[in-house]
């Protein structure tokens, strides 16, 4: 019995050694595919509702057909109807989630001063070292360059490039991102730049004795040159006075969800005064 | 043999190690045209699988792609993609090509890259308005064309010693 059993495990290591190549690939797709499973982006949604879809056609033609045992036939009713539920629940959630975030834009849209055109991102830059995102609104729809991108919840970035229906947009996360800022409490300018985190970027500029608190607003400065004054950066998330030089270490979290990024608003006005307004600084803090 | 084992994944670890800051640094920047940007931890990615056997190309070609997943937060896509490559550049291994290799290395990179990027951008077509044959034209050729020129020059600037070191021997396969 004993040497039955090493003749086994003998055979089984001998059919994982020839194999291990194999094995290891298999491994490594497996790993793969549940990494793409944690995402959360329309690809993703595309191909669960592909699945959803083939997996009940399967279950459409290759359900029991025998009427011998009522018990199956009922089972695959079920089934098919759990399925048919599945994927309409699919589709009333996405259709949910998009309904809230129109509902969200429709009434930011309302209540902001300046004159905006909604757009759709059609296609967000594959590269992490160009981060642009291309917008469904051209110069025909009155998008040039230099004028800014915002969603109801602050600044996304800049147009840097226009064609007649479509238009190039460079976000926060860009290494060559920069823009004057300020500190809502305490008025302190600086500049902020990407320091390669997602969702977050640098403050430069603001000496170590300074008040800074974590949970400052940010917010465009009067002196920046493409942006209007007091559209919202983000939030101070963290603050380092332990490096080398006399400024602090100042990281923001930007108040924009670039990963969930889908539809945004270009600022087609360029006039200083509606965004000088006092109580401008909080219609991204939903104040107003 | 466990020794040189142990070196060979140290230089190649730093060799990576090197080439991804290089590429989020310098090649990012310096090198890009356009959008179209070459992608060393790919070529390093088909070097590996192609010199020293499917499976140290494959578990590469996974944390590669890992490190730039994490970039881009795309996770599993370039790790899935790289893995792939990496395993299947080892099929185009050939005692009698290693003659030619520095001509025949960069046209793998490139068929390699080419099939890297289908798979990646055909995935990024997925579910959304962009046209996978223009996406695929436009980035992915363009692309896998850069890798493989680059190949060729990194072929060349790279030491006869280290080259000789990493050697795939099909007799002498390493014990990983």
């Amino acid at each position: 019995m004993h040497w039955k059993f090493r003749n086994l495990l003998d055979g089984l290591y001998q059919i994982i050694d020839i194999y291990r190549n194999y094995l290891v690939l298999l491994g490594l797709i497996i790993v793969s595919v549940f990494l793409l499973q944690a995402n959360n982006n329309p690809q993703l949604t595309y191909i669960r509702q592909r699945v959803i879809f083939i997996s009940a056609l399967l279950a459409n033609h290759s359900g029991d057909q025998s009427e011998a045992i009522e018990s199956v036939r009922d089972w695959n009713l079920l089934r098919q109807e759990n399925i048919d539920l599945a994927k309409r629940n699919i589709v009333l959630e996405d259709a949910y989630l998009e309904n809230v975030k129109l509902r969200q834009m429709l009434k930011f849209s309302a209540r902001f001063p300046l004159q905006t055109i909604p757009a759709q991102i059609i296609f967000k830059s594959p590269n992490p070292r160009f981060s642009t995102l291309t917008l469904n609104k051209g110069f025909r729809d009155g998008v040039r360059k230099r004028q800014s991108v915002i969603t109801d919840k602050g600044l996304v970035g800049l147009i840097v490039d226009v064609s007649d229906d479509y238009s190039e947009c460079q976000i926060l996360l860009d290494q060559t991102f920069r823009a004057a800022a300020k500190i809502q409490r305490t008025r302190l300018n600086g500049i902020v730049f990407w320091q390669g985190q997602p969702n977050e970027v640098g403050f430069y500029g603001v000496l170590k004795n300074l008040d800074v608190r974590v949970g400052d607003v940010i917010l465009t400065s009067d002196y920046s040159e493409f942006f209007l004054p007091n559209f919202c950066i983000g939030v101070v998330s963290g603050i380092n006075n332990e490096i080398a030089g006399i400024f602090k270490d100042i990281r923001i979290q930007t108040a924009v969800d670039f990963n969930r990024l889908e539809e945004v608003f270009v600022v087609t006005d360029t006039s200083k005064t509606a965004s000088s307004r006092s109580g401008f600084e909080n219609v991204f803090l939903g104040e107003q | 043999m466990r020794r040189k084992r142990n070196i060979l994944i140290a230089s190649i670890s730093l060799t990576a190690l090197a080439f991804y800051f290089l590429q989020i640094t310098f090649v990012n920047t310096v090198l890009a045209v356009g959008q179209n940007v070459p992608d060393l931890l790919l070529i390093l990615a088909i070097f590996v699988g192609f010199r020293l056997g499917p499976m140290p190309g494959s578990i590469f070609g996974f944390v590669a792609g890992f490190f730039q997943d994490v970039l881009t937060g795309f996770y599993g896509l370039q790790s899935l993609t790289k893995t792939l490559v990496g395993f299947f550049s080892n099929l185009f291994i050939n005692q009698r090509v290693l003659l030619i290799e520095k001509y025949y290395f960069p046209l793998i990179v490139l068929i390699g890259s080419l099939l890297h990027d289908a798979f990646y951008y055909w995935f990024q077509s997925l579910g959304s308005k962009l046209e996978f044959g223009s996406l695929f034209l436009q980035y992915g050729v363009v692309n896998s064309f850069y890798n493989g020129i680059l190949a060729f020059l990194l072929y060349l600037m790279t030491p006869r010693k280290f080259l000789d070191f990493v050697h795939y021997d099909p007799r002498h396969e390493f014990d990983y």
